[in-house]
């Protein structure tokens, strides 16, 4: 049996749940069990559906949207936070079940922009939504769409590149980045897969392509008088290849046509990409054999659906490889797996109300960002560390200062805290009836709680029997939880009484969110 | 580890300066047996703080060639500074207008610059250049360990098991934000704590004790497990001693507000005078990445890099001031690093591309104030109009190690990989700075410094016994350029010529062998 071979093993919670993680922001059983129903079969193809692009935001001022403004907005940057919230709305619905937005935020941790640089809302917008709309598409469209997109010519100055001064910024990082990615230095300036002379080359190619300050803020414009009009040869790394310069209003086009055509005609580029969806999907570490049993068959088969990405997805989705025990839980949560998660785990709802809307997200953005994960504005062009940095990558989102934050988090959702406004705080006493098939029953509570927070590593009974005795009950005897418990139930309204179930909740819910197992998916 | 047992036993209120037996080290003179006193002391109390400059600082607009204006303004018509505003250092050298509080610095005496610093066959990729800096790799080599974690693994073997404890109570190294770089990378885990706020980090990981975890399994995600429960309990253990540190130290001097690189360095500066004994803190200032915009079109003083140069100079000199009135400043060195350079020419977006060689900036009372090296040269470019290499910054790291650490040369080896040749840039405990002639027998002084080509060098230096004397001169990379037969010489002091050998303008090394010992020198060729 090959790894890429369909998973034959049980359709249970864990695998399900697997699923449910690895490809949503959503973590709860009330989900897990309804992907559980689909079979395997039903819940991928559910998850890989096209979906409809959502409505833009709002101003909250006037209740209708800006994104299509043809002049930049005043004070802009109230606008650049609500679109990070914008999209972090998308992040945490529970309508349906969709690959979509961890695909867009693939595409963006690949194609990174930062919504600082590019400091344009509208730009910032129209380059979120370009990449959902080609998510789950054509690569080399996708591509395409990338290049040209008023965001990205703004952020690698690809807006600033002429025929008489080129500027090789986007050119750069299109290779070493975005498509073929750099191999060996075999001598100074050659990459292997490409040399610093195809930097030049690729730079003269896409001169002309300008932003327009007043206008449609969707798309870009050409000036052919701008553009180099050239041919550009290009070195023995893509077989001397020549792309002919043009004049004219498509020039422009058409040599970036030829230019994609050129980089995806190499084999490195569908491996390029291929690593990367497995490291986004699976694990970060990617050894001989994953190298020919996983990833050469994908950009194998990536390249023979022309770069389609859906039957890659499903493949994988849907392989031996995929739910090998190894792979389950040994992905550390990203900061917006770990907030979107805690959030629909939690089950708090979205408000209704566009004001009270609008504070949930720009907090929600601003605790993302301060456990390193601000959307829309990646370290660099080169997306956040945990996606490339060898050898540590997951694990550089948790040290001991993003750790401790992450604490501050859980301990806010059940004490309250400054960092959500009040409503989120955790109704513990309600939350134990709803997870837990009996909550008077300590063990039955804490293995209840298991599941619902931890499910992707189990824990020992050593810890569950530590958490009944030295957590919920602090020192009491554990028996005593049922007394407590019963008093409650019994006179719900009693200060007292709630009191005492209501702390020794709280505290066992902290704790529980405080293990180590709480940080993985 | 046990350098710090001595000095216990010796004194338990050792304070700097060394006091001993009521005289200041100063006021009695430096004997061998107080150097090694000394050395041994400051081993343990010595920090280095790295500033780390990221995307790439514009070394020309930092530190500009007065010599070269004509082609300076030339290369750079959009950016360039006007000559009236800039503030000189030297005849030939001077800083950009933003960087007043480091000008002043300099005149104090604070301050070395070392010229053109980059490694052979610079990457362009930040990212790749920014891991061939942090882990003092070849171009062509992947390490994935960095050159502190080397380091401090010989301090801290094995760590992270067996720490903290009674010889190491406090982390090797400390980084101030939210992200480890990967220079502190060692065998088994980053030497690094990252922290952001002392009290609040202290509150957060004592707010309460989480469950106790059984066995871990050998398998992937048992590794995931075990590396946070590792992190987890290292911020639990160093929580208390870091918050004990900054309580015990209130900074004295005025930080500039709305700088980020002020409000980190305000905090290395408590925990270094509250006696925290870490070896290195990290910090960091971003932004240089100026493909766009670096200057504003109607004023090339202002803009991006003015302001980001200016909040480096601010920081800096704050820094200083409030260690010097803690009483701290001779122990801490400070030194800045960025991954690359910028292209020579300007871009026609008032900005400038990815380059090569840029000067490092090294700070403290203990470094030997001045410039190494050249300015670069604006016109003798590589065949990508960059700057040419006229040291490796494992140069300057390797003589960090050797001449503020007190590494052995075998332990140096190790750290960096290769051997390096180093530079002054800190004083030393056995020689004076500035001194003219040789006194000792390890010595050999080159004049004139720099040399220009063509002309005659001459040596200085003693020999102790008769020897045969040959003198060679090497590059940075190492290669021999020439040799030059002295002949048979008695013991005692000598002077004599030597022609300067063909090479580019920049730094040369000048190895004299007499009998089995070989002096160096350091020789600028402009």
């Amino acid at each position: 049996m090959s790894a890429l071979d369909r998973y034959t093993g049980p359709w249970d919670t864990r695998r399900a749940g697997h699923l449910l993680r690895r490809t949503t922001f959503l973590s709860s059983k009330r989900f897990v069990e309804q992907l559980v129903q689909r079979g395997l079969d039903g819940a991928v193809e559910e998850l890989l559906a096209d979906r409809p692009v959502p409505d833009p935001p709002l101003d909250p001022a006037t209740g209708q949207t800006w994104v299509n403004s043809t002049t930049p907005m005043q004070g802009d940057a109230q606008y650049r936070l609500a679109v990070k919230g914008w999209w972090l709305e998308q992040m945490l619905r529970t309508d349906r079940f969709s690959i979509i937005e961890k695909m867009t935020l693939l595409w963006h941790n690949y194609f990174a922009t930062e919504a600082d640089t590019i400091a344009d809302s509208r730009y910032q917008y129209h380059h979120n939504q370009k990449l959902r709309r080609y998510a789950l598409g054509n690569l080399k469209e996708l591509t395409y769409q990338v290049t040209i997109d008023p965001g990205m010519l703004r952020y690698l100055n690809g807006d600033q590149n002429t025929a008489q001064k080129p500027n090789e910024n986007y050119a750069r990082e299109l290779q070493e980045l975005f498509t073929i990615g750099k191999g060996p230095e075999r001598a100074p300036g050659d990459y292997t897969n490409y040399t610093e002379h195809d930097v030049q080359q690729a730079a003269r190619v896409l001169t002309g392509w300008r932003v327009q300050r007043i206008g449609d803020p969707s798309t870009s414009i050409f000036n052919p008088t701008l553009h180099d009009k050239g041919d550009k040869q290009f070195s023995a790394a893509y077989g001397n290849t020549v792309i002919r310069g043009r004049s004219g209003a498509t020039a422009g086009q058409e040599e970036l046509t030829d230019l994609l055509e050129m980089i995806f005609s190499q084999e490195e580029t569908a491996r390029f990409f291929v690593r990367k969806i497995y490291r986004w999907f699976v694990f970060y570490q990617i050894d001989q054999q994953t190298e020919r049993e996983v990833i050469e068959p994908l950009a194998v088969l990536l390249r023979q659906s022309n770069f389609e990405i859906k039957p890659v997805l499903e493949v994988l989705l849907k392989s031996q490889h995929f739910y090998d025990d190894q792979n389950i839980g040994a992905m550390i949560k990203s900061p917006l797996d770990f907030l979107c998660m805690l959030f629909t785990t939690a089950g708090f709802p979205l408000p209704t109300n566009q004001q009270s809307k609008t504070q949930l997200l720009n907090a929600l953005v601003g605790i993302a960002a301060a456990l390193q994960q601000n959307p829309m504005d990646p370290p660099s062009v080169a997306g956040w560390p945990a996606y490339y940095q060898t050898p540590d990558y997951y694990r550089l989102w948790i040290n001991s200062a993003t750790l401790p934050t992450r604490y501050s988090v859980t301990d806010g959702i059940i004490f309250g805290s400054r960092l959500l406004p009040r409503q989120y705080t955790l109704d513990v006493l309600a939350y134990a009836e709803q997870v837990s098939s009996n909550p008077g029953d300590y063990a039955q509570l804490i293995r209840d709680l298991e599941q619902e927070l931890l499910p992707a590593y189990p824990l020992t009974d050593q810890q569950r029997d530590d958490l009944a005795r030295n957590v919920l009950m602090a020192g009491g005897q554990v028996y005593e939880w049922a007394q407590i418990w019963a008093a409650y139930k019994a006179n719900p309204t009693d200060p007292s009484a709630r009191g005492a179930a209501k702390q020794r909740l709280q505290n066992l819910l902290r704790s529980m969110f405080r293990l180590a197992e709480f940080q993985l998916m | 580890m046990k350098r710090r047992d001595f000095l216990k036993a010796a004194s338990p209120l050792i304070t700097l300066p060394l006091v001993l037996g009521g005289f200041p080290i100063r006021a009695v003179g430096r004997s061998r047996v107080l150097d090694a006193l000394w050395q041994a002391l400051s081993s343990t109390d010595r920090v280095l703080v790295l500033i780390q400059l990221n995307g790439g600082n514009d070394g020309i607009n930092t530190v500009v060639p007065l010599d070269q204006l004509s082609t300076y303004y030339q290369v750079r018509p959009q950016i360039a500074l006007p000559e009236s505003k800039l503030l000189p250092i030297s005849d030939s050298t001077a800083l950009h207008p933003a960087m007043g509080a480091l000008q002043r610095m300099y005149n104090d005496g604070l301050v070395a610059i070392i010229q053109g610093v980059t490694y052979p066959n610079t990457n362009l990729s930040h990212f790749r250049s920014t891991d061939i800096w942090m882990t003092a790799s070849d171009a062509d080599q992947y390490l994935t360990t960095g050159w502190l974690g080397r380091y401090l693994d010989t301090l801290y073997p094995n760590y992270p098991n067996g720490y903290p404890n009674d010889n190491a109570p406090d982390p090797p190294a400390v980084q101030i934000g939210a992200v480890l770089a990967l220079a502190l990378q060692g065998p088994l885990a980053s030497m690094g704590l990252a922290l952001q706020d002392p009290q609040t980090f202290y509150d957060i990981i004592n707010g309460t004790k989480s469950s106790a975890g059984g066995s871990i399994p050998d398998t992937r995600p048992g590794h995931e497990l075990a590396y946070l429960r590792q992190v987890e309990l290292k911020s639990q253990q160093y929580s208390s001693s870091i918050k004990t540190a900054a309580d015990r130290a209130q900074n004295k001097a005025t930080y500039p507000s709305n700088n980020t690189l002020a409000d980190q360095l305000k905090i290395v500066a408590r925990l270094i005078a509250g006696g925290l004994q870490t070896r290195v803190y990290m910090v960091s200032l971003g932004g240089f990445d100026t493909h766009a915009a670096q200057v504003d079109t109607t004023d090339t003083t202002q803009g991006i890099h003015a302001t980001l140069l200016g909040r480096l100079s601010d920081a800096v000199a704050a820094f200083y001031d409030d260690l010097r009135q803690l009483g701290v400043a001779d122990r801490v060195v400070a030194m800045t690093f960025s991954e690359f350079g910028r292209r020579v020419a300007s871009n026609a977006s008032n900005g400038t591309d990815h380059g090569t060689a840029a000067p490092m900036f090294v700070f403290g009372p203990q470094v030997i104030p001045g410039i190494r090296g050249a300015n670069p040269s604006l016109s003798d470019l590589d065949n990508n109009g960059n700057l040419r290499m006229q040291y490796d910054f494992r140069q300057v790291y390797a003589s960090i190690l050797a001449q503020w650490y007190g590494v052995e040369s075998s332990t140096l080896q190790a750290v960096m990989l290769k051997n390096f040749e180093t530079i002054p840039i800190i004083r030393s405990s056995t020689t004076s700075v500035g001194e003219s002639s040789p006194s000792h027998a390890d010595q050999l002084v080159c004049s004139p410094n720099p040399v220009a080509h063509g002309q005659q060098l001459c040596l200085e230096f003693v020999l102790p016994v008769p020897s045969e004397v040959t003198v060679q001169f090497y590059d940075a990379g190492g290669r021999l350029l020439g040799t030059t037969g002295v002949g048979y010489l008695e013991a005692g002091p000598h002077r004599c010529s030597v022609a300067v050998p063909t090479c580019a303008a920049g730094v040369l090394y000048c190895h004299l062998r007499a009998g089995g010992r070989t002096l160096r020198a350091e020789v600028v060729v402009r």
